[in-house]
């Protein structure tokens, strides 16, 4: 608990509730944790303000006016707005809950929720949108690297993460086997890849392993 | 006296029934009274038989036979017809007999003459006579047939004296406290019956003959009294009064009273009073009212039950508030460095929350209270506001629309607040489950006040598919559409808006949907309708 307490968490809490006592509270209790707010009355408020940069996460009202929280959540991901969400309501029952956590919710706190609960939680959401977002940034990356590659070196790639040797590449390829070195090395210098084993790893992440071809069975 | 005299007259010597003396006032007084009353029918015959001597032995030649009238005369006393014609008759023919007595075989003279005159006195003394008691007789009939229904009656009636009070207020005095009170001490009960006595709690009419209604007065029975007098006085003969009063066991009893001044009888000597003891009917209208109020209250807390998830949320949602606005000062306060401003602004709105919320329940625990119904000044304007803000979570979960219309200045209601909200609820929660089937961006609640001459009139209307059945059977008791419905909320409404003078009827909006709609009077003129 005290641990929580003094926590100073790092990232931005986007709380959407019509009531704008809720909201107030919310907001005393986040800035008092370090945490930065972003308070909106409605969904459409939220849209409009759109997605705040850094690691963020939405603490959610499930009753609200004229629409539901849940179906707001369902909205989000299908859009492909992977915030994590902290669902809060006043009333909740089990299908509810049951609903909420199968799209993904962080947390289905019921209101009065205690600090830490809150907290906590909050700060679960924040570390996997921070982690969500450090992928999407070496996923980038990859792509990246894997866009400067000629189609002959990834030719080669594609064959070499398949298990080939070069002398088969070559055949493959109706290269020299020389060649096939110097393309190779330069996969491996351009993708920035320490080993064959993290060129592999890479080229699963990126999927281009090409799939037709097999080592013993060429 | 006269009268037990010729009773006990007409008893001892006539078989002549007469009914008064069922009555049957015995004892020594009427031993004494037939003793009295056979002395005097000795004495008249005897009468009879000294003048007949005097007539006969006596020189005199005056017309001693004329002094048999006194005779008929006196035997009218016994109140009989016959015996009255047949004194006249024995009287007559005594005088013929003391005539041939004395005159027998002379010429005719001035004796014959003397007896002619003689005979002439008795006749008409007896016609007379027997005309005056046939008359009489009359009289007695219909005064006996007074007495038979006063005392037969089965409700109470006195006769009063109220003479003394007539004199005072004739002398201009105004019946004030002091004039009521004396006339309430010299208001003697000339007559009263035994259900009078009954109603007092006395066994026996007597005790109340001859005393005052002093004992059995109430504060309420003063100004009742003072009422009449006022009336009275203002030549009304005939007035109606509802008062209590209280029996010698110390009861009350509650009464209507029907003063009646009989023309004939001036200067109040004579006033007649008839009771009708009420005490049980005001005691069922008394327990009807509170079966009515307890059916008022289960209602209403049936209908806040509806209400019950709204209003936990209502109330929950200012409690969750403000424990995080206490639990985030705590964190402001154990920050490394304190931020007063931050702490402060917590504890303003952990105590605006608190307020709020303690105002829901309050809003909440009025509705719940049992109490009598109550006289306030209503603003109609403000109650429909506040009911729709009440309403107002339970009507966004069911995704309806409020339009509500109000103007500026209303003239002034009065009756019971909480029962009118009740009745608002009601309808509007009726509203509401009418437009349950209907498309959610089409449910629209229109409330509608509008002021009407002498009053304001309620509309509530929804945009449901109206009313299928004859709107006045919604009103019936038992009667309902819904499936867990009780059936009362209507016919029950409808009883609260009638008992503040109103009325609350239904119909099919002719742009679709049911109006449901109440009118009410002003608060002058509903006390003038009371």
């Amino acid at each position: 608990m005290t641990d929580v307490l003094e926590t100073i968490l790092d990232g931005c809490v986007c709380v959407i509730d019509d009531d704008a006592e809720i909201r107030g509270s919310l907001d005393s209790l986040f800035r008092s944790a370090g945490l930065a707010v972003a308070l909106h009355d409605s969904p459409e408020a939220f849209l409009i303000a759109g997605p705040p940069q850094g690691p963020a996460c939405l603490v959610l009202d499930v009753r609200l006016p004229g629409t539901n929280g849940l179906d707001f959540q369902e909205r989000l991901a299908a859009e492909g707005k992977d915030i994590p969400v902290i669902l809060i309501t006043g009333h909740g029952d089990i299908p509810m809950t049951v609903r909420g956590m199968k799209m993904g919710a962080v947390d289905f706190l019921p209101k009065p929720f205690s600090d830490d609960q809150m907290l906590a939680a909050v700060a679960t959401a924040l570390a996997k949108d921070r982690e969500r977002q450090a992928g999407a940034q070496s996923d980038a990356k990859l792509k990246d690297c894997y866009a400067r590659l000629t189609p002959r070196e990834r030719e080669v790639l594609g064959l070499v993460v398949a298990g080939l040797m070069n002398k088969q590449v070559a055949a493959k390829m109706e290269l020299s086997e020389i060649t096939v070195k110097i393309h190779r090395g330069n996969v491996m210098r351009k993708m920035e890849a320490q080993s064959l084993a993290d060129l592999v790893r890479m080229a699963e992440l990126l999927g281009v392993r090409d799939a037709k071809v097999q080592r013993f069975n060429i | 006296m006269l009268q037990g005299i010729r009773k006990s007259f007409s008893l001892l010597y006539w078989s002549d029934s007469d009914g008064s003396m069922q009555e049957g006032e015995m004892g020594h007084e009427a031993e004494r009274r037939r003793l009295a009353a056979q002395a005097q029918s000795v004495a008249t015959v005897l009468l009879a038989l000294g003048i007949f001597a005097l007539d006969v032995l006596s020189p005199l030649q005056g017309a001693v036979a004329v002094l048999y009238t006194t005779v008929v005369l006196l035997a009218t006393r016994a109140h009989s017809r016959e015996l009255t014609l047949s004194a006249g008759f024995v009287c007559a023919l005594l005088a013929v007999a003391g005539y041939f007595i004395s005159h027998d075989g002379e010429p005719l003279g001035s004796p014959a003459v003397r007896l002619a005159v003689s005979l002439v006195a008795i006749a008409v003394t007896t016609l007379v006579s027997v005309r005056h008691q046939v008359a009489a007789e009359h009289r007695r009939i219909a005064d006996q047939r007074y007495r038979t229904i006063f005392n037969a009656a089965g409700f109470p009636i006195w006769e009063g004296d109220w003479s003394q009070a007539f004199a005072m207020l004739q002398g201009g005095r105004s019946p004030d406290a002091e004039t009521i009170d004396l006339a309430a001490r010299t208001a003697v009960i000339g007559d009263a019956n035994n259900a009078a006595a009954a109603l007092f709690g006395l066994t026996r009419r007597e005790e109340l003959v001859g005393g005052t209604l002093l004992p059995f007065h109430t504060p309420a029975a003063e100004a009742t009294l003072g009422r009449i007098l006022q009336a009275m006085i203002a030549g009304e003969t005939e007035i109606e009064e509802e008062t209590r009063f209280v029996t010698a066991q110390g009861e009350p009893v509650d009464v209507l009273l029907r003063v009646t001044l009989p023309p004939h009888r001036k200067e109040w000597k004579q006033v007649l009073v008839m009771a009708l003891d009420v005490t049980e009917r005001n005691q069922t209208h008394a327990r009807l009212a509170q079966a009515q109020a307890q059916l008022t209250h289960v209602s209403r807390i049936t209908t806040l039950g509806q209400l019950a998830a709204s209003i936990a949320h209502e109330v929950n949602q200012p409690l969750s508030a403000l424990i995080t606005y206490a639990k985030s000062g705590k964190r402001w306060l154990a920050r490394e460095a304190p931020d007063a401003a931050e702490v402060a602004d917590c504890l303003d709105h952990v105590v605006s929350n608190g307020t709020r919320a303690a105002d829901v329940i309050a809003r909440i625990r009025a509705l719940a209270r049992r109490a009598d119904p109550r006289q306030d000044a209503i603003d109609l304007g403000s109650l429909v506001a506040e009911t729709v803000e009440l309403l107002r979570r339970d009507l966004n979960t069911h995704d309806v629309t409020v339009a509500v219309t109000i103007p500026d200045a209303l003239p002034p209601l009065t009756g019971d607040r909480v029962q009118m909200q009740q009745v608002l609820m009601n309808l509007m929660l009726n509203a509401e489950q009418a437009m349950a089937q209907v498309a959610p961006d089409a449910r629209i609640l229109r409330v509608e006040v509008v002021t009407e001459t002498g009053g304001v009139a309620v509309h509530v209307r929804d945009s449901g598919s109206g009313i299928a059945v004859e709107p006045e059977s919604l009103f019936s008791p038992f009667f309902t559409t819904k499936a867990d419905g009780m059936g009362m909320g209507l016919s029950i409404c409808r009883s609260i808006i009638e008992s503040h003078g109103g009325t609350l009827g239904a119909a099919n909006h002719p742009e679709g949907g049911a109006v449901f709609s109440f009118r009410l009077p002003l608060a002058g003129q509903l006390e003038s309708a009371a």
